[in-house]
């Protein structure tokens, strides 16, 4: 099984050639999908613990309702990168004439996911570091859209803050060409389309997504 | 002959004794008055004495006068020698001033008529002497008086006499306090009567403050006087900040406190803020944290920010006022755990540690492609 999600990281060309004909099993990618949300829920909690104290005073007592619903989002969030991009995939092929099912879609997808385990990890552990260094400025009326506006960008200013929002948006950027090189040959295998036709299957959401996350970031 | 003078001499003794009786039975006392209608001891006054003829005749009157005792005195006397006729239905108002001597009691100077060519007429006159002073006291003081702090005193003031007392006057008067106002003006206080006034008392020193109530009895003036000592101390009614919870962390170029502060007095808190003080150095974002209103029994969270070098304590001030918007600070000394040391500000650079992680996780990513993409 691991050696499998070795493959799969590493020669993934190899590894979806040799199971393009089988029935797609879907264990393995769901186990990889549930540790990303599951990785994801806790950085969700993490964040929203950090800026729960921004909200003190205008919402006494929300505190940890705010965190819960931070690490229900990071989780779901993880399950919906996988459904929606398997869905994308399977869309844009259909234009191909792509062929496989959308299990076998979900199951690329799945593996691909595997590389965003590690950037998931790595933020979760540098949070951990600068947890106890981050302040959070109280917002005093939450009604007022300016005094959010403010704090949040006070919170997200500070250095601690600014480093960890650069190292996200780094490795977003470059697990998320590692995913979509496994994504590529995924695809190309699952759907049984050509190079050009699985690389524009992927690369077209990728890097949509990719110019978001820098946009986001605000590089543009 | 001689028989003759005789007779005509008593017929004369007869027909004039008659007309003094008639004169005195004319005569009345309609009214007397007394000013104050009760005196102290020592005090000085007026006695007025309304006189009328009553008769159908005029009453020629030679002398008026008021003759003292041994505990009233009479010091002055109007000029009441040979005044002349009083006309039928007539009035005459006669005035004497006297001084009361140092006894209690009631005396009776004794008021007298001449009449021409001869009689007269006595009226004593009853004059109450009363050495019952205006009942003062201090009905409202505060338990324990703190500097600075404005309290509230109350005098009361009291007229057990039988007569009213005029002009009652409370006049503060002290070294050691702002006290406010610096008169309390009463006016008449009738028989039986009270009244009150409040002065604001802020002490700035351990003294007296003494209250002077002033008051006249006709036109004599009589001062009460009440000390108040003021020790200033600790009230019992205050607020109490307690500062718990205390949890210093580093942050960027400094540390930064959190924890809660409860008011465990009696009184609410106002406009309570937290902030340090030398040797640390409020920074942004929390220089002062303000906490506002705290009610008693109640607790907030606050969190303040600063930068300190070399310091093991710092001072955490609790500023608040009370309800008069006196201001009181609390320091509450707060330990720098050895070895915490600020976090080192970044000065428009990157933290080695995320240089390491992207330069490492953009290796294994181009490795990983590399590796992926490699011709077997």
């Amino acid at each position: 099984m691991a050696s499998n999600s070795i493959t799969a990281l590493f020669r993934p060309d190899e590894f979806f050639g040799e199971h393009s004909n089988e029935e797609a099993a879907l264990g393995l990618p769901l186990g990889i999908v549930c540790i990303y949300s599951l990785l994801s829920a806790v950085a969700g909690y993490q964040m929203a613990a950090l800026m729960a104290p921004m909200y003190d005073v205008a919402l006494e007592g929300y505190g940890g309702v705010i965190t819960i619903f931070g690490a229900i989002g990071g989780f779901i969030g993880g399950i919906i990168v996988w459904i929606v991009a398997s869905v994308i995939f399977y869309l844009i092929s259909m234009a191909f004439h792509g062929e496989g099912s959308v299990k076998k879609v979900l199951e690329a997808v799945g593996y691909g996911m595997a590389p965003l385990i590690a950037a998931a990890a790595i933020g979760i552990a540098y949070l951990v570091m600068i947890g106890d260094q981050v302040v959070a400025p109280v917002i005093h009326d939450i009604m007022d859209p300016t005094a959010v506006e403010q704090a949040t960008e006070l919170f997200l200013n500070q250095p601690v803050m600014a480093d960890f929002t650069l190292l996200q948006t780094f490795l977003s950027v470059v697990f998320m060409i590692w995913a979509a090189n496994i994504w590529y040959y995924g695809i190309r295998h699952a759907r049984n389309l050509t190079t050009r036709d699985a690389g524009i299957t992927v690369i077209i959401p990728v890097v949509i997504y990719l110019i978001i996350v820098i946009a986001s970031y605000g590089v543009f | 002959m001689r028989h003759y003078l005789v007779l005509l001499a008593l017929a004369i003794a007869l027909s004039t004794g008659l007309g003094a009786t008639g004169a005195a039975s004319q005569i009345g006392v309609i009214d007397v008055s007394l000013d104050p209608k009760i005196f102290f001891p020592d005090d000085t006054g007026t006695v007025t004495i309304v006189i009328k003829n009553t008769g159908t005749d005029p009453v020629e009157l030679s002398r008026v006068n008021l003759q003292g005792t041994r505990s009233i005195y009479v010091i002055e006397s109007p000029h009441y020698t040979g005044i002349g006729r009083l006309g039928s239905g007539d009035t005459m108002t006669t005035s004497f001033t006297v001084r009361a001597g140092s006894e209690e009691g009631i005396f009776y100077p004794r008021f007298s008529l001449n009449f021409m060519p001869t009689g007269n007429m006595m009226f004593p006159v009853p004059v109450k002497v009363d050495k019952t002073q205006i009942d003062a006291g201090i009905s409202v003081r505060p338990d324990t008086f703190m500097e600075g702090r404005k309290d509230t005193v109350t005098i009361s003031v009291g007229n057990p006499r039988e007569n009213a007392l005029s002009g009652v006057t409370i006049t503060p008067s002290t070294g050691i306090a702002d006290v406010v106002p610096t008169s309390a003006f009463i006016g008449t206080l009738n028989s039986g009567q009270k009244s009150n006034a409040t002065f604001s008392v802020t002490p700035t020193a351990e003294g007296v403050i003494s209250f002077n109530v002033e008051y006249r009895n006709g036109q004599n003036r009589h001062v009460v006087s009440l000390t108040l000592p003021v020790v200033p101390g600790t009230a019992k009614r205050v607020a109490e900040p307690i500062v718990s919870n205390v949890e210093v962390s580093s942050i960027a170029g400094g540390y930064r406190i959190t924890g809660d502060v409860s008011n465990a007095g009696l009184e609410t808190a106002r406009s309570v803020v937290m902030t340090t003080r030398e040797p640390a150095e409020p920074i942004d974002p929390f220089r002062v944290y303000v906490v506002g209103a705290l009610d008693a029994d109640d607790f907030s969270s606050f969190e303040v920010t600063f930068a300190a070098q070399e310091a093991e304590k710092v001072p955490l001030v609790t500023r608040y006022r009370d309800d008069d918007g006196n201001l009181y600070e609390e320091i509450t000394h707060v330990t720098i755990q050895s070895g915490m040391m600020p976090v080192a500000e970044q000065e428009g650079g990157l933290s080695p540690l995320v240089i390491g992680i992207i330069v490492l996780s953009a290796a294994i990513v181009a490795g990983a492609l590399v590796y992926s993409r490699k011709k077997r």
